[in-house]
C-alpha cells in the first residue's frame, strides 16, 4: 500500500466577497464574489518538495494561507497527517497546525523589529516546551548554525541583519517547533539574485536532512524547476496541471502551463526563441471567470466544447490536466 | 539604544531639570509663595526677588517654582490615565475588530465630536473648579486621541508578517498583543504623549486662568499669568516669567518627543 500523503487538499473552495455600498445591498444588488480558489485537489507526499506556480492573482498564495489555516476554507478538505483541519477540534486544530510552518516572501517584515533574533526563536521553544529551559540558549544557538548563520547572530536586531540574513532567521524560527511542513510563498522573490540560490539550497538541504515537506509557492518558473520534484500549476483558482516538474515542463499538457513556459525570458540571444505565441491580455476577472475552461478565452486551441468544464484528464507518469485536449497537447510536444 | 539622539538627550536633559526644580527648588527656597507682603508690591526684578513680587508683594520666583511642582503633576495626571484608557481601547478594538471595533470608534466620534476644550471646561464646570475635576474631565475626553493612533498603527502592524508567523508558532492572543504589536505600537502613542503634555499644560493653565482649574492661592503658572493680567503695562514681569517657564517646560517636552520618535525608530538600531 502507497504511504499516506502527509497533504492532501481535497476540492478546496475560497470566496472572498466584493466590497458592495451598503445602498446597493439595500437595492438588492447581488453580492459579488472573487474566486479565489475553486475545487483545488492535489497531494503532497512526505518528504516531497511541491511547486506551486502560476500568475499573480492566481491564488497561489491564497491558497498556501488556506493550508496554514490563516484563511478559514469556505468548502472542501485538508488532510494533514491523515486529520482533516478543518473537521477536527480546535486543540487538535492548533497542535497539527503547529506542524506546519512558513518562510515569508518580504524578509523586512516577517522579523519582530524590536525582537532579538536570539528571544523570537526562543519563544516558541520555551512557550511549546520543545526543549529543556535550561537547554534553549544551546537549542537557539544550534538552529542559528543550522540555517547558516553564527550563533552570535542571537543578540542582533533584525535591523542589523541583511534580507538573506532575515530570510535565514525566519527559517531558523519555523524550524523552532520541529513542524512536518513548510510553506515557503516566493521565499526568495525578495533576495538578490545571488543570495537567492543560497537559501533555495539551504531550502532544499533541510528538505533533505530533516525530511522536511516543502510546499514552494512561486511565480518563477526556474526556481520551482531547480527545488520542486512537483509541479501544480494554477490559473484563476484552479489547478490545471499536476505531475512531476521534469515531465510537466519537458512535455506540457496544458496550453496555459506551455505558454507559461514559452514566456520564459531567455538570456542567450542565439538560442531559439520559443515559436510559441506568448499569452496576450490580462488574465480574466476572477470575479467573473469564464464559464467551462476557464484558460479559453485566451487559449490558442480553444474550441466549442471548451464552453464545458473541461475533466480531469489522467496522463501516464502520474499526472493530469484539467483540458479536454490534454493528451494531444502532450503527445503533439513529441515531434 | 547606542547612539541616542541629539534632540533626545537634551530633551530628557531638560526635562531631569525640571523634575529636579519640582522636587528640590521648594526645600531650597526660604521664602512661602503665598505669603503676602504689601510693604514690598510691585517690586521690579532685583537681588532679593529675582523675578521681582506682584501686587500682593508675593514673590514671583518663589511662586514659579513651587508652580513647577503643580504644572509637571498636570502634565502628568493628565497624560497617563488618557494614555493607558486610551492605548488599551485602541489595541482592542484594533485587534478583535468587528463589534468591539465599531463599538469603541462610535464612543470615540462622540467624544471628538466636541471641541476638545469645550468639552472640558463644560465638564469642569458642572464637577465643580479644581484640579482633580480637571483631570477627570482630560481623561474623559482625552483618550479618544491615543485610541485612534494606537488603532490606526495596529491595523497596520497585525497584518506584518510577523504577527502571522507568531499566530502559526501557536502563539495566544495576549502574548501577540503584548510580544508583537504592543512594543511596535506603543511608540507612535508615546510621542504624542509628549505633545499632549503640552497641551494639557496650556488647558491647566487656560483652566486657571479662567478660575476653572487650579484655585488661588496655590502656585501654577497659569494662575501667576491671570494674577499679572491687570498690571502687564506696569510690571509685566508677573505675567512674563510663569509664562515664559511654560514656553520652556513646553520645548523641553516637544525635544523630548521629537527625540523618542528618533530613538524608536528600529531602523536606527542599525549601528
Amino acid at each position: 500500500m502507497a504511504e499516506q500523503p502527509l497533504l492532501s487538499v481535497i476540492g478546496l473552495d475560497k470566496y472572498f466577497p466584493l466590497r458592495r455600498s451598503l445602498v446597493a445591498g439595500f437595492m438588492g444588488q447581488p453580492q459579488h464574489w472573487v474566486q479565489a480558489a475553486q475545487g483545488v485537489t492535489f497531494t503532497v507526499a512526505r518528504g516531497e518538495s511541491f511547486g506551486l506556480v502560476g500568475e499573480s492573482g492566481c491564488g497561489k498564495t491564497t491558497l498556501g494561507r488556506l493550508v496554514l489555516g490563516l484563511l478559514p476554507v469556505d468548502d472542501g478538505a485538508i488532510r494533514f497527517d491523515g486529520q482533516d483541519v478543518t473537521k477536527v477540534d480546535p486543540a487538535t486544530r492548533r497542535a497539527l497546525r503547529r506542524q506546519m510552518q512558513m518562510v515569508f516572501q518580504d524578509p523586512y517584515s516577517s522579523l519582530n523589529p524590536r525582537m532579538r533574533i536570539g528571544r523570537a526563536i526562543a519563544e516558541p521553544l520555551r512557550l511549546h516546551g520543545i526543549v529543556p529551559a535550561d537547554q534553549v540558549e544551546h537549542e537557539v544557538a544550534r538552529l542559528l548554525e543550522r540555517v547558516g548563520l553564527p550563533s552570535s547572530a542571537a543578540g542582533r536586531y533584525p535591523s542589523e541583519l541583511s534580507g538573506g540574513q532575515r530570510q535565514r532567521v525566519g527559517i531558523a524560527r519555523a524550524l523552532s517547533v520541529r513542524p512536518k511542513l513548510l510553506v515557503a510563498d516566493e521565499a526568495v522573490s525578495g533576495l538578490d539574485v545571488s543570495v537567492r540560490a543560497q537559501v533555495l539550497n539551504l531550502l532544499d538541504d533541510l528538505r533533505r536532512d530533516l525530511g522536511l515537506t516543502l510546499l514552494f509557492i512561486s511565480h518563477d518558473l526556474g526556481v520551482i524547476e531547480y527545488l520542486c520534484e512537483t509541479v501544480g500549476v494554477m490559473y484563476l483558482g484552479t489547478m490545471v496541471e499536476n505531475g512531476p516538474t521534469s515531465q510537466v515542463f519537458a512535455r506540457p499538457a496544458h496550453p496555459y502551463t506551455r505558454a507559461l513556459l514559452a514566456s520564459i525570458p531567455r538570456a542567450d540571444p542565439t538560442l531559439a526563441q520559443s515559436d510559441e505565441t506568448p499569452l496576450a491580455g490580462e488574465p480574466p476577472s476572477p470575479v467573473n471567470p469564464p464559464s467551462g475552461c476557464p484558460f479559453r478565452t485566451r487559449c490558442p486551441d480553444a474550441q466549442g466544447m471548451c464552453e464545458t468544464s473541461p475533466p480531469r484528464v489522467t496522463l501516464p507518469g502520474g499526472r493530469w490536466a484539467a483540458c479536454h485536449f490534454a493528451a494531444e497537447t502532450m503527445n503533439a510536444q513529441l515531434q | 539604544m547606542k547612539h541616542w539622539p541629539r534632540n533626545l538627550k537634551l530633551g530628557l536633559g531638560l526635562m531631569m531639570g525640571w523634575v529636579l526644580v519640582a522636587v528640590f527648588g521648594p526645600m531650597l527656597l526660604p521664602g512661602d509663595p503665598t505669603a503676602m507682603d504689601l510693604m514690598h508690591s510691585l517690586h521690579p526684578p532685583s537681588l532679593a526677588f529675582p523675578f521681582g513680587t506682584d501686587n500682593l508683594g508675593r514673590g514671583v520666583f518663589t511662586r514659579v517654582i513651587y508652580g513647577t511642582r503643580t504644572d509637571l503633576q498636570i502634565a502628568l495626571f493628565c497624560v497617563v490615565p488618557a494614555f493607558v484608557i486610551g492605548t488599551t481601547v485602541g489595541l482592542v478594538a484594533g485587534y478583535f475588530g468587528k463589534l468591539t471595533d465599531a463599538i469603541s470608534m462610535r464612543l470615540v466620534d462622540i467624544a471628538v465630536a466636541f471641541p476638545f476644550f469645550v468639552a472640558v471646561i463644560a465638564i469642569v464646570a458642572v464637577l465643580g473648579p479644581g484640579l482633580k475635576n480637571m483631570y477627570i474631565a482630560v481623561a474623559a475626553v482625552g483618550w479618544v486621541s491615543y485610541a485612534r493612533i494606537t488603532r490606526a498603527e495596529i491595523l497596520v502592524v497585525k497584518q506584518a508578517d510577523y504577527v502571522q508567523a507568531a499566530r502559526l508558532l501557536g502563539f495566544g492572543n495576549t502574548r501577540i498583543l503584548a510580544h508583537h504589536i504592543l512594543p511596535n505600537v506603543i511608540v507612535q502613542a508615546a510621542v504624542y504623549a509628549t505633545s499632549d503634555a503640552v497641551l494639557d499644560i496650556f488647558l491647566g493653565s487656560s483652566l486657571g486662568w479662567l478660575g476653572l482649574g487650579a484655585q488661588p492661592p496655590l502656585p501654577e503658572w497659569g494662575l501667576i499669568i491671570a494674577d499679572g493680567y491687570s498690571f502687564v503695562s506696569q510690571a509685566p514681569w508677573i505675567s512674563g516669567f510663569p509664562g515664559l517657564a511654560i514656553v520652556l517646560l513646553a520645548v523641553s517636552l516637544s525635544l523630548l518627543g521629537d527625540g523618542l520618535a528618533d530613538a524608536l525608530r528600529p531602523e536606527l538600531g542599525r549601528a
